[in-house]
């Protein structure tokens, strides 16, 4: 009997897939009659969004924990493809204003990750919500360089680096405590 | 992308249009719509009719391959002006 959360994701999963294929299917009608390469990259980029839904349903239906764990991944990976085939897509102009936010934001995604893998790794309480609360700070800054274009995008990106200042200042207050401080 | 909807879009709304007309109106350099002009009628989206006037004079105009394609196009307008391909 699934439960209530695998029959919500389930039907959202279903659904998705079934509105993506259909606007990949239009945008290759139109490519297939104009050639323009940009309509293809745009209509496989919803396909790989389709994909991506499949797979998530997949990866809730099968039973193996290793077939769900690669579906899981597969999910994001066809997600992420799907992404950057929408950047390739879209005209010049628009291109060049998306890669640099990317480029700025990549490092503060690792260490978003990497953070937060630390956390989980480290012994500790006290430290792991240091790492968590780095790692969200991290994932903060890398939203905010992806904003940058936008209206709140200056706002969050000063939030984000105040966020940043202080919990890096926890951070090494913490660790010089652990080492000049009382037991 | 955005000229090819373009051109497509006056010789809808004006039937049919001589070259240097169309290129006024889609603000194309006679050169460059000749291009675009010559992939439109290899795909069957327009046609070309040399009129029997004294000047021997051009006529293009849609194909109701061109018409449904434009149809088409039309559906797919705002999302394509979302991703700044229209």
């Amino acid at each position: 009997m699934p439960s209530f959360y695998e029959v919500v994701v389930l039907l959202s999963c279903s659904t998705c897939l079934i509105l993506f294929s259909y606007i990949a299917y239009k945008l290759l009608n139109v490519y297939r009659k104009l050639g323009a390469k940009s309509l293809l990259y745009l209509s496989i980029s919803f396909l790989l969004l389709a994909l991506s839904q499949t797979s998530s349903v997949l990866s809730i239906v099968v039973e193996s924990a290793r077939l769900s764990l690669t579906f899981y991944t597969l999910t994001s990976s066809l997600a992420a493809a799907s992404f950057f085939l929408i950047v390739v897509s879209v005209s010049e102009e628009e291109r060049a204003a998306a890669i640099a936010p990317i480029v700025i934001s990549t490092p503060d995604l690792l260490a978003c990750a990497l953070a937060a893998t630390a956390s989980v790794i480290c012994e500790g309480r006290q430290l792991r919500a240091y790492l968590v609360a780095l790692s969200m700070v991290h994932l903060l800054r890398c939203f905010s360089a992806l904003q940058l274009h936008s209206d709140v995008g200056a706002l969050l990106l000063t939030s984000a680096e105040v966020a940043r200042v202080l919990a890096t200042l926890l951070f090494a207050l913490f660790h010089v405590n652990r080492v000049v401080g009382r037991e | 992308m955005q000229i090819i909807t373009e051109v497509l879009e006056a010789l809808d709304h004006h039937g049919e249009l001589h070259a240097t007309e169309l290129s006024l109106i889609v603000k194309l350099s006679y050169d460059r719509l000749k291009g675009v002009l010559e992939d439109l009628n290899e795909k069957g989206l327009t046609e070309v009719e040399r009129l029997e006037n004294e000047r021997r004079s051009l006529v293009i105009r849609l194909t109701s391959e061109g018409r449904r394609l434009l149809e088409e196009l039309r559906r797919l307008k705002r999302i394509l002006e979302d991703y700044g391909l229209a």
